[in-house]
């Protein structure tokens, strides 16, 4: 199965992840997400179906999220931050009080609130 | 100042050995339970290197090879089995004497001792532990066990960790690392990504992110240096003590500069805080410079906030920690709380008597002041029952073997408090109680079964406060009391008459008479007849009464009401002549009058109607020998006593005193309607009266009256 898929529509391109991501697969992530970003339309990035991650896949998609900053796009990840991705970024120390140095006065992409 | 130490180190060892005997009969239950392995060990562990450091060192010695034990058990090496609990809580018993040790009978332990540990060798089958290196080097050596060494504080370290670039080329995963050094201590832990490039540059292959890791932990930095071991050639660490987990010096810490000048009332607080909100970080400024990235800041605000909240929060502890002070300390501010109670009530007294208001305010201050000091000092001495239960738990386990009967001990309201003096009395009577229920209320396993009920007893012992009382129920599901073998015990043994109308409940409490005992054969556990009345001597002393209800073939329940203390009561201040007696407030239910015409009808009998019940009474004018004329009208003063209503007959009810009891000196020890006594706040004396005693007394001579 295919863990990256791009879905376009007339007003948004989405790209799902699924499975389990890591440096294994990380050449072929670098290559949809570099299709994915030459994209006009606002960028939505889906990460419900990740089943696990390491540090190549969140590197990628920071890297993504800053490439994105600069030319301008509109990148965001849609619905709930997946309770398995949460806990990935909170191990990886991924998860952070603001935005990284490139951020500047944008949020951090991998932002969540808790639930109290 | 050794001796002080050496005190301080057998009362630890005694709480220890309590825990650890618990801990033992929880592991019985649960062998598997690798915390309740970890707290043996570490009691172990503990006896053994605060046993040699006071120069305890057979304690150290013996318990040694128990430990070596236990770290094998910890490994997984030796399982724990019903053999190895016996033999360990020998153990404890052994290590007891040799904390209390008094020097008798030395021979005979160290027989005991040696077979203990011979037992405990043969446990250790492993060729590396060798038996004869052992005992010598038990006392100095803290070292047997394979742990890498731990401070006794928390420190906190900070660790800067940049692998190399291709470092994922080789296999290594650093979120496995993060979570390693999580397990060390309370992490925290920001990943820098500021040298992560753009899509167009990255090669997802490598690694671009370090990490800054706030660690809290009591390993030393060896333990942390561990965790990389495999990647040490290939990154770049920094490890930094930033904490060293001592209290932090509050002379360091002093008050902001805006803070001083608000508090001088030079600056307005809203002022200070526009100026601050208008004004950017020092963090911001840094990075809008670009001497540091955003990144550099947050990590240093991760770590100023991770070393605030563990300040705070050993401050939290450090400030409620308690401390261990000598009972008789706590004895002599009661005392002295109980003087101060005495002459304040003095105070009230003679404010109430110059009628001066600014005196009067002052002794109602004073009273208040006193009245919170009491309840303050008085739940000082209240300790949870908790710890004496837990010892009735190897009781049970012990005795249940010995009688070949399965029994389980069920305890609630272990939190329940009670004043240490009635603890410290309570325990002899419990244990006689649930002797009593193993001994002669649960049967053996194939009469249980036999009779319909599961092989395995149950003893249930709760506690529970009511009021200013506490219950303490024994319960057994064994086979209960039969009223007549009891009724024909008595009849035997000459303690009631053959035609005697009794009720259940009186029946049962012939039990408690000296020298009554049902059982047909003396056993060590219970059955010469000495028990129970002991038990009901115990509880009266204790001011407390004991009531049981029974079922034949269900079982029995003995519940005992004891006071919250025995330090200062509420008592009620009654007059005969001039002398002042106190009651004991708990058991009175009402006063009323007793006139002429009263005693007139009664026709020489000590009986009066009160709300339609005729109350017998005692006229304590005459059991005192008091001289001096009856009063025109006197007070009976009505109690519960042993589930019966008795009136006390006094000249005038004076009203409701706070009673500081003081022990009677050893001359009046035999005057046993006497508790004690107090001194009131004119600075005179009252006897308190032992109601129950009295009672007892007064119904002796009726009967004696009665056969002249």
């Amino acid at each position: 199965m295919n863990p990256f898929e791009i879905i376009e529509s007339p007003d948004q391109i989405h790209l799902q992840v699924s499975g389990d991501i890591s440096v294994q697969n990380a050449q072929a992530c670098l290559e949809i997400l570099r299709v994915f970003q030459r994209s006009e339309k606002p960028l939505l990035l889906d990460l419900n179906g990740v089943t696990s991650a390491d540090i190549s896949f969140l590197q990628l998609i920071c890297s993504l999220h800053r490439t994105c900053l600069k030319a301008g796009q509109n990148l965001t990840i849609s619905g709930n931050m997946p309770d398995t991705l949460k806990t990935i970024l909170e191990t990886a120390g991924y998860r952070r009080p603001k935005a990284c140095s490139q951020g500047g006065d944008n949020p951090c992409l991998w932002s969540w609130r808790d639930e109290s | 100042m050794m001796d002080n130490h050496r005190e301080a180190f057998k009362e630890e060892a005694h709480e220890l050995l309590t825990e650890l005997e618990t801990a033992l009969l929880e592991l019985e239950r649960t062998p598997d339970d690798d915390e309740i392995i970890g707290r043996v060990f570490r009691a172990m562990h503990t006896i053994k290197g605060s046993g040699a450091m006071f120069g305890f060192d057979r304690v150290a010695a013996f318990t040694h090879d128990v430990e070596t034990v236990y770290d094998r058990v910890r490994t997984g090496k030796i399982s724990v089995t019903k053999p190895l609990i016996d033999l360990t809580l020998s153990a404890c018993d052994e290590i007891l004497k040799m904390i209390d040790d008094t020097g008798e009978g030395e021979a005979e332990d160290a027989v005991i001792t040696e077979a203990i540990t011979k037992s405990f060798r043969n446990m250790l089958t492993a060729p590396e532990i060798s038996s004869d290196t052992d005992i010598d080097t038990a006392p100095s050596a803290m070292a047997t066990s394979n742990e890498p060494p731990v401070n006794r504080n928390e420190i906190t370290y900070r660790i800067r960790f940049r692998p190399e670039p291709a470092i994922f080329a080789t296999g290594t995963n650093p979120t496995l690392l993060l979570n390693e050094l999580r397990d060390l201590g309370p992490c925290d832990i920001l990943a820098n990504t500021d040298s992560i490039p753009f899509l167009s540059d990255v090669d997802p292959e490598l690694c671009y992110t370090g990490w800054d890791i706030i660690l809290t932990t009591t390993r030393d930095e060896n333990a942390i240096r561990d965790v990389f071991i495999f990647v040490e050639d290939s990154c770049d660490l920094h490890i930094d003590v930033i904490d060293e987990g001592r209290m932090i010096d509050s002379e360091s810490d002093y008050k902001k500069l805006g803070e001083i000048l608000v508090e001088r009332g030079d600056l307005d607080a809203d002022k200070l805080k526009a100026v601050l909100d208008g004004q950017k970080r020092i963090g911001s400024l840094l990075v809008d410079s670009g001497i540091v990235s955003d990144d550099q800041v947050q990590a240093a605000l991760a770590e100023q906030q991770h070393i605030r909240e563990k300040r705070q929060k050993r401050q939290i502890l450090e400030t409620t920690a308690s401390i261990r002070v000598p009972a008789e300390r706590l004895d002599n501010l009661v005392n002295m709380v109980g003087e101060l109670v005495t002459v304040q009530s003095r105070l009230s007294q003679l404010s109430a008597r110059f009628n001066d208001l600014s005196l009067i305010q002052v002794a109602e201050e004073v009273e208040r002041l006193t009245a919170e000091l009491r309840d303050n000092t008085m739940s000082i001495r209240m300790l949870p029952i908790g710890a004496t239960f837990s010892r009735f738990e190897r009781l049970v386990r012990d005795l249940s073997m010995d009688l070949g009967k399965e029994i389980t001990l069920i305890t609630e309201g272990a939190e329940t408090e009670l004043d240490k003096t009635v603890i410290e009395k309570l325990n002899d009577p419990l244990i006689h109680l649930i002797r009593n229920s193993i001994d002669h209320g649960i049967e053996k396993p194939e009469v249980r079964m036999a009779a319909g009920k599961p092989a395995q007893g149950t003893v249930n012992l709760s506690a529970e406060h009511s009021g200013a009382s506490v219950f303490i129920r024994i319960s057994d599901d064994g086979a209960g009391l039969d009223p007549e073998v009891i009724r024909a015990k008595a009849v035997e043994k000459g303690l009631i008459a053959s035609d005697a109308m009794l009720t259940e409940k009186e029946i049962y409490s012939l039990t408690l008479m000296p020298g009554f005992s049902t059982a047909t054969t003396i056993t060590n556990v219970s059955g010469r007849g000495v028990g129970m009345d002991v038990v009901k001597k115990s509880i009266d002393a204790l001011q407390g009464s004991i009531e049981m209800v029974s079922k034949k073939g269900v079982g029995t329940t003995i519940t005992l009401k004891l006071p919250l203390t025995m330090a200062i009561i509420d008592g009620l201040l009654v007059q005969i002549e001039d002398v002042l007696y106190i009651m004991p407030l708990a058991a009175i239910e009402e006063c009323v009058e007793l006139t002429r015409e009263d005693v007139a009808h009664a026709h020489g009998k000590h009986m009066a109607s009160i709300r339609g019940e005729i109350v017998p009474y005692i006229r304590l004018r005459e059991m005192f020998a008091h001289g001096g004329a009856t009063p025109e009208i006197e007070q009976i003063v009505t109690a519960r006593i042993d589930g019966n209503r008795v009136g006390f007959v006094v000249d005038q009810v004076v009203g409701q005193h706070q009673t500081v009891i003081k022990s009677m000196s050893r001359m009046y020890r035999d005057i046993e309607h006497i508790s004690g006594a107090t001194i009131l706040g004119d600075g005179n004396v009252a006897l308190i009266l032992d109601l129950c005693k009295l009672a007892q007394q007064a119904e002796i001579l009726e009967k004696q009256a009665n056969q002249e």
